[in-house]
């Protein structure tokens, strides 16, 4: 694996980034398929690790977690959110994981397994905290029969985290995560990801029935793991990565405009054309300060151990939801209006240099994911009872 | 269930059953349920708090935002019968 230790990690993959997921995109988006090449530079980089404390120190931050995600996402979003939703389930198994999931840390070390996650199912609206399917006991074991709508890379990850009802009598709120390996077969792709973008992530519908030892289940709640790591991790991942990809677009405009081949030289001249560019810098520079201040938080409360409780602040939760929401929103429109600046020619075309065309495309999912009506209308109940103290009954004691 | 001559109790009995969905779980309510244990959630818990405010024309002041008063229907109706008491 690579010197990750030794040399920045952000620079490793701003080399992966320019070098190989630039190369290989546009195929990625064209052929509907995973993009192997570029996982597997940022294998080699040992980028796969991000996350896993290692003896010879290096970053575990999450300001640095969304620097790397925005640069991977400047040239491909796809693998940049398949980094960064596999380093959630890392940081999860890290934080969370007991002796009996070591061994998938040891594996994504040693071969840069993936891990991947499984949130989604039929009925429950979307609800990231909560499960319909339950963990069934059979003899000394448990039997995980889950169907799940979406999956991102699931042919392609060896481990799954899968959100379980904790059992047949128990209710949809009290969820437990459940590791599951690929070789324990009985997963089943049902479907596939034929998207208008993102196209790279193969987001595919699996079923999954399966028996497993019960020391597969997390002991901790999910709530608390997901209020402790993975909100925070997904929330300002997802978000990195789409302020990279409009970042991204918007930079390889920048840098051919002042080409003495760019035929639409004269555009600046044009006061208008400056202003609008200018308010496009205006748009990302508001992302990228939403995403550091909530990441830098977030670093403050994992430096000082802090307590659950700590994350479970109604006005820190309603600010993580804003930055998804906000980013959400700015990165397509950013984007949008590149679109616009840049003209038929080269915003509306496949396959120019500039990409314009599949970043819109690809940033178009960004409000849909975990979608912001649902984000929005948690904020708007909380937004009611900040400040009041309300996280005394919003925490719970047991962490459900 | 006993029943209230004023109706509170009823009415947040009523709430619980449509907050909690208890009907559609075919699950029943006593004054002494523990509300955790059918499922109150922590954004539930947030709705149910909206709710009683709204049918009962009151506002929980901060110092009853506890664990506690959210713990069975019984710390409920103690909760808003104080308050409507003291709004006269």
């Amino acid at each position: 694996m690579g010197a990750f230790s030794e040399i920045d990690p952000i620079q490793l993959a701003v080399t992966a980034s320019r070098q190989t997921l630039r190369a290989w995109a546009s195929d990625v988006d064209a052929r509907n398929r995973f993009p192997h090449e570029s996982i597997e530079a940022l294998r080699q980089l040992g980028l796969l690790t991000y996350f896993i404390p290692r003896a010879s120190g290096g970053p575990t931050d999450f300001v640095t977690y969304c620097s790397i995600a925005a640069v991977l996402a400047e040239e491909c979003l796809s693998t940049a959110l398949i980094w960064a939703m596999h380093c959630q389930q890392v940081a999860i198994l890290v934080d969370h994981g007991g002796p009996e999931h070591k061994h998938v840390l040891d594996e994504v070390e040693r071969t840069g397994a993936l891990v991947a996650s499984v949130t989604t199912e039929a009925g429950k609206g979307g609800d990231l905290l909560t499960a319909r399917a339950p963990l069934l006991p059979e003899d000394d074991r448990v039997r995980v029969r889950r169907v799940a709508p979406i999956v991102s890379y699931a042919e392609h990850a060896a481990f799954f985290l899968l959100t379980m009802r904790s059992a047949e009598d128990q209710h949809e709120h009290d969820v437990r995560l459940v590791l599951v390996a690929r070789e324990d077969a009985g997963m089943t792709v049902t479907g596939d990801w034929n998207a208008m973008g993102a196209r790279g992530t193969q987001s595919v519908p699996v079923t999954f029935d399966l028996v497993v030892d019960n020391n597969r289940v997390f002991k901790k709640p999910f709530r608390q793991i997901a209020v402790q790591t993975l909100i925070p991790a997904a929330h300002l991942g997802w978000s990195a990565v789409w302020y990279g990809a409009a970042r991204g677009a918007f930079r390889r405009f920048v840098r051919q405009l002042r080409q003495p081949e760019n035929k639409s030289r004269a555009q600046l001249q044009s006061d208008l054309f400056l202003s609008r560019l200018a308010d496009l810098r205006v748009s990302l520079d508001l992302m990228d300060s939403m995403i550091t201040q909530a990441a830098a938080r977030i670093d403050s409360l994992r430096h000082s151990n802090a307590d659950v409780a700590s994350y479970e602040n109604i006005t820190l939760n309603i600010s993580l939801n804003n930055v998804k929401i906000a980013v959400s929103r700015l990165a397509f429109e950013v984007v949008d209006r590149l679109v616009e600046l840049c003209g038929l020619a080269q915003g509306y075309m496949k396959n120019t240099a500039l990409d314009v065309e599949r970043v819109f495309r690809d940033l178009r999912s960004a409000t849909l994911m975990y979608h912001n009506d649902r984000l929005l209308g948690v904020n708007g109940k909380l937004i009611l009872v900040e400040n009041s103290g309300a996280e005394a009954i919003w925490r719970r004691p047991d962490g459900l | 269930m006993t029943s209230t001559s004023d109706g509170i109790r009823e009415q947040i009995f009523a709430l619980l059953r449509n907050r909690l969905r208890l009907r559609q779980r075919q699950q029943d309510l006593t004054i002494n349920s523990s509300l955790e244990a059918l499922g109150l959630d922590s954004m539930t818990a947030i709705e149910l708090l909206l709710d009683l405010e709204r049918t009962f024309g009151i506002l929980l002041p901060d110092v009853l935002l506890t664990a506690e008063t959210f713990r069975t229907p019984a710390t409920l109706e103690v909760a808003v019968r104080s308050l409507l008491e003291a709004k006269g």
